[in-house]
């Protein structure tokens, strides 16, 4: 998390580069332990991971708006009334980028192989069920979408950089 | 003054946020921040100006571990204060110099 005092562009674009970091450690782990048998029962099982995304806490229009119209009032206080210096504690930043979240999906593929030593009575072995086309298709997905951010936030600092050549 | 007081701040951060980025995969380091606009906004509020010129930069250690994009982020974030820190300075050189070579007798 960024302190406060950094451009609420950068906040947001640093939320989306960690979650498509997050995705892109997930689907690393996922192709790492593709193979990774178990048997049935054993606590130490893989289960595949996938990112779950969502939007950060949701408030309404009406709040954010005056929120945002209002904090020149709450970071100079004493702008309207002197001595009351205890605006500035309520304000709440507007934040914009998503949050993720790790989820472990329970399913399990098996292949028959009697002479493993973690195979059941039956010679079947556990392994994760891991798509190996699914995990590409999110590496490369995900990295693509870590450039875009990167994009953003290059573009917000051309355009501060060009507001300072005024 | 002020901005130079600032200026040493951002000279301090940039210090810290390359300590940050150093250490980056050090077992047990925590994230380094200098502290200095949220102090000056707080004497700001307590005592006016002549407070804000005591304000002083500081380290703190956070309890957090520190994170690449978000330090390159903050970097540019210092890049960004100094681009207006020089600025105003140059300004107000200027405006000096007027004052020195700008009347005409």
């Amino acid at each position: 998390m960024l302190p406060e005092r950094i451009f609420s562009s950068f906040q947001t674009a640093s939320q989306g580069l960690s979650v498509q970091r997050e995705k892109i450690a997930a689907a690393t782990n996922n192709i790492a332990n593709a193979g990774t048998s178990a048997p049935e029962g054993s606590g130490r099982a893989y289960r595949p991971q996938s990112v779950q995304t969502g939007t950060g806490p949701r408030q309404d229009f009406q709040r954010l708006l005056l929120d945002s119209v209002s904090t020149l009032r709450q970071t100079r206080p004493e702008h309207l009334s002197p001595g009351s210096a205890s605006g500035a504690a309520g304000v709440t930043r507007s934040n914009l980028g998503p949050t993720a979240q790790i989820v472990e999906s329970g399913q399990f593929r098996h292949e028959f192989d009697p002479d493993h030593p973690d195979a059941d009575e039956n010679g079947m072995v556990r392994y994760p069920d891991v798509d190996l086309i699914r995990e590409m298709t999110q590496l490369v997905s995900a990295n693509r979408l870590y450039e875009a951010n990167l994009s953003a936030i290059e573009a917000e600092k051309q355009i501060i950089k060009r507001s300072l050549e005024l | 003054m002020l901005l130079g007081r600032a200026m040493d701040a951002m000279t301090l951060r940039q210090k810290m946020t390359s300590s940050n980025i150093a250490n980056i995969d050090t077992p047990g380091y925590r994230k380094l921040d200098v502290r200095f606009e949220d102090e000056l906004q707080r004497a700001q509020a307590k005592g006016g100006v002549r407070q804000m010129n005591a304000v002083t930069p500081f380290i703190e250690e956070t309890d957090r571990k520190p994170v690449l994009e978000d330090e390159l982020l903050e970097m540019s974030d210092t890049q960004i204060r100094v681009n207006v820190l020089t600025r105003s300075l140059r300004h107000h050189f200027d405006m000096l110099r007027i004052g020195i070579t700008g009347i005409n007798r």
